[in-house]
């Protein structure tokens, strides 16, 4: 199949209608709301009274509520779980859904309060604990640290700067005797001390302390340090208990989580709608909607508009008009189309090359991998991975899909070449039985007959890309460019052909390719192809540059053409991966078998022949399916895609269901 | 010592070319993975969501080590060192040699340069993880060319093994 037909499509109908319409036209998913009617008197976009903000916050709060949760009680996730794709919701349960809004709403904030709470009362302890610190050394204090004196006396409570003795202290404050000084605790950065005088010496006590840097303690209390510290251990102990009490409710509105990513999921949905709504053109009574719409889909759409009083109108596109682009092929291709995706979408004119890549994707990935036991592997995971996850997203299905087919053509490679896990078989019966059973291959063994291999992996891409020309030669017949067609494309076949049958008749090539055999064309067919070559490249010195008007630039363009010769022969001759990727799996294998066996046949050997089977197959296994996979792509990316296929196509983007937790079904 | 060295020369070249072609493959590649690699913790840093991704790029480079091994391995045991008498003429441990440089020196260079390009492209996809399918593209231009080395060190190690020396 392929680029699926887009129509345009008008949709007309009573604003009373217009929530329901705009959610039915949601749900389908079909509509590219495009704008195609311009607005006038009678049909005006209005601003909606109801702002897209809210819906955001309400995600936002949703989503921070989910991260709490998860911050308390991790929802289960393994390297499994990933593939298991989106919960289904009915319709049923969206539509009732409104009634239990208000209620999750206040779960929602009642989470997101707690998790506040929790979060200064955990400030909070900081701060005790800080205080609980900075008591440490008036802990021998038995006053109050705000004392500042008696009814006779001035008390100074504070801290001086380094380490000071009791006598430094009284020469300092020997101008203001008489004083008592008492030191609570001292180490090298602060001195604490209390000093008691008489009321009458205050100020200038006070003024010779501080030029000795003395500075009041940054705690303050009204009780002495020690019942203070006990205060503070209280107050931490409440506040941890009050966490606890926070957490253990966080907890318990666990099972809430279904509807909480529900509420996500639901005002996402709203948020798009009103978004729409906002955007179409309306009248006092009526609004009108346009947009693209794959013209496979028109009847299921007026099936579900069935109810409402509305026109439906579709038309063809304008000539010259770039539509969004939507893939639809079956499903053995549709596994190819995330790899045709993830380079570009194919543009106006060009076909959809999901289908022809699919043909040769895993014959290439099947002869790189080309080991029968891993490519059972690869096949029996992917194929449990779609079994067990009905479920999984589109674009995961059809990749895990890619790897089972992938998975199937290895084993096929591999039973031709004679590979499992490289030698195997005939490793462990002649190492531990002491009687090697020989797999014969049912074709040729790819380490002892490299060449053989080699020519087919040329000959492949050969035939790759002779069918990229051939694809380009129908986009330019479908585009009536008929001197395109001859020059561009059956010109270069002709050159193509003449050279490889040239090739072909020559002793030197055959004694490279086929170990020395006698052509099997003769010398003067050669040279007839030789000729039709050279005659194509003259054709292709006078036509390559046929834009250009000057009749020298175009005959040096012309020449420039006849040098993609040697893009075709590296094209060529980078199939060799092929056979390189296909010896390395195997390769490796055997590298694990050589050393398994090298420690006898008792016990011990047959533990450490395990042990290093499962480790390097393991290696072995992810290092050449990410080769076989990105080798592949990159053949059709650059040796095939370089031939005909440009992309630049816009992706088809509909107004749809564009949720996050759940998947909506029609019932 | 001399009768040592001219009683096993041939397997001694031999084993040199081994030992070129899986040490400097490998050290490409590690030197490629290991500037990949730290692309690619960059990336995971700031979105972890990106590991699969970038874990691809990263590897790319790592396939230089690997053909390495498979000539090393291909050598070892065509020459007998592994599981034979190991026992070949001069001219024959010097075909050997030579057919094993092809990998070790395009292997270590090919890695190197490849792991610049996989960081580059690691950077794409950090950006635009859309971008993927084209980012992957770019390193694997440069392994084109540790593939044909392997190639032709391939195809002269099975043919040396016809050479009468």
């Amino acid at each position: 199949m392929a680029i699926l037909a887009m129509k345009r499509i008008t949709i007309c109908g009573l604003k009373k209608d217009s929530k329901a319409i705009l959610e039915t036209i949601q749900r389908l998913g079909v509509i590219e709301i495009q704008d195609f009617t311009p607005e006038d008197e009678v049909f005006k976009k209005k601003p909606m009274p109801i702002s897209g903000a809210e819906f955001e916050r309400n995600i936002h709060d949703a989503e921070n509520a989910i991260e709490v949760l998860n911050t308390y009680n991790e929802e289960k996730s393994g390297i499994l779980s990933s593939f298991k794709g989106r919960a289904v919701i009915s319709r049923e349960d969206y539509d009732n859904f409104h009634t239990e809004l208000s209620s999750v709403k206040s779960t929602m904030s009642r989470i997101l309060a707690l998790s506040k709470d929790v979060a200064e009362k955990k400030a909070e302890i900081v701060k005790c604990n800080q205080q609980l610190d900075m008591l440490v050394p008036w802990e021998g204090l038995d006053i109050p640290l705000d004392l500042s004196g008696t009814e006779k006396t001035s008390v100074f409570i504070g801290a001086l700067p380094g380490d000071w003795t009791l006598d430094a202290i009284y020469e300092a404050m020997a101008e203001n005797l008489p004083v008592d000084v008492t030191i609570i605790s001292h180490d090298k950065n602060q001195t604490c001390i209390m000093l008691i005088c008489e009321k009458a010496a205050h100020d200038s006590v006070n003024s010779a302390l501080r030029g000795i840097g003395f500075a009041y303690p940054s705690v303050s209390c009204s009780a002495t340090p020690s019942e203070q510290k006990v205060l503070l251990q209280q107050e931490i102990e409440k506040l941890e208990e009050q966490i606890k009490t926070c957490e253990e409710e966080i907890v318990s509105y666990d099972d809430q989580r279904p509807k909480i990513k529900f509420l996500a999921d639901y005002q996402k949905i709203r948020e798009e709608k009103y978004a729409v709504a906002t955007s179409l053109p309306q009248s006092e009574h009526a609004f009108v909607m346009s947009g693209y719409i794959p013209e496979k889909y028109i009847p299921d759409l007026e099936n579900a508009l069935a109810d409402y009083a509305v026109t439906v109108e579709t038309s063809d596109l304008e000539e010259g008009e770039e539509a969004p682009v939507l893939l639809k092929n079956n499903a053995f291709s549709s596994s190819v189309q995330g790899v045709v995706e993830s380079y570009a979408l194919p543009a106006k004119g060009e076909i959809d090359p999901s289908f022809i890549i699919s043909l040769f994707y895993f014959i290439f990935f099947g002869f790189m991998l080309s080991d029968a036991a891993i490519g059972l592997l690869i096949f029996l995971g992917a194929g449990f991975l779609l079994l067990k996850n009905k479920n999984m997203e589109p674009g995961l299905r059809n990749n895990t899909k890619l790897f089972m087919f992938g998975g199937i053509a290895a084993m096929i490679f591999g039973v031709l070449f004679g590979s499992y896990f490289g030698d195997l078989i005939p490793s462990i019966s002649g190492h531990f039985f002491g009687n090697p059973i020989v797999v014969k291959p049912v074709w040729l063994d790819m380490q002892q007959n490299p060449m053989t291999v080699l020519s087919l992996a040329l000959i492949m891409g050969i035939i790759h890309i002779f069918t990229g020309l051939a694809i380009n030669g129908y986009q330019l017949l479908k585009k009536k460019d008929i001197v395109g067609f001859i020059f561009d494309i059956v010109v270069w076949y002709i050159i193509l052909i003449g050279l490889i049958v040239k090739c072909l008749s020559m002793q030197m090539i055959m004694d490279i390719l086929a170990g020395g055999a006698k052509p099997f064309i003769p010398a003067h067919i050669g040279n007839i192809g030789l000729y039709a070559a050279g005659i194509g490249c003259i054709a292709i010195i006078i036509m390559g540059g046929r834009e250009s008007k000057n009749w020298g630039k175009r005959l040096l363009k012309g020449a420039y053409a006849v040098y993609g010769i040697t893009s075709y022969l590296s094209d060529v001759l980078s199939y060799s991966r092929l056979l390189a990727l296909g010896l390395a799996t195997g390769v490796i294998s055997s590298v694990a078998n050589m050393i398994g066996t090298m420690f006898g046949s008792g016990v011990v050997g047959i533990i450490i022949f395990i042990v290093v089977f499962l480790i390097i197959n393991a290696i072995n296994i992810g290092i050449n399916t990410l080769g076989a996979y990105v080798h592949t792509n990159r053949l059709q990316y650059v040796e095939f895609f370089g031939h005909f296929y440009d992309g630049g196509g816009r992706p088809f983007e509909p107004y749809s269901v564009k949720t996050k937790y759940y998947k909506f079904k029609e019932n | 010592m001399i009768d040592f060295l001219q009683a096993n020369m041939g397997t001694i070249l031999a084993l040199l070319g081994a030992a070129l072609a899986v040490g400097l493959a490998g050290s490409g590649s590690a030197r490629g993975v290991g500037v990949a690699g730290e692309a690619a913790a960059g990336v995971i840093a700031e979105d972890p969501g990106k590991f699969g991704k970038v874990m691809v790029l990263q590897l790319l480079p790592g396939t230089q080590g690997i053909y390495g091994l498979i000539i090393g391995f291909i050598t070892l045991s065509q020459t007998g060192i592994l599981g034979g008498d190991g026992n070949i003429s001069i001219g024959k441990g010097l075909v050997y040699l030579c057919a094993c440089l092809p990998i070790a020196i395009a292997g270590y260079f090919s890695g190197v340069a490849q792991g610049k390009a996989s960081a580059a492209s690691i950077g794409v996809v950090a950006k635009k993880p859309d971008q993927f399918g084209k980012a992957m593209i770019f390193p694997i231009m440069v392994e084109t060319y540790a593939i044909l080395a392997l190639l032709v060190s391939i195809l002269a190690i099975s043919g040396a093994a016809s050479v009468a020396f």
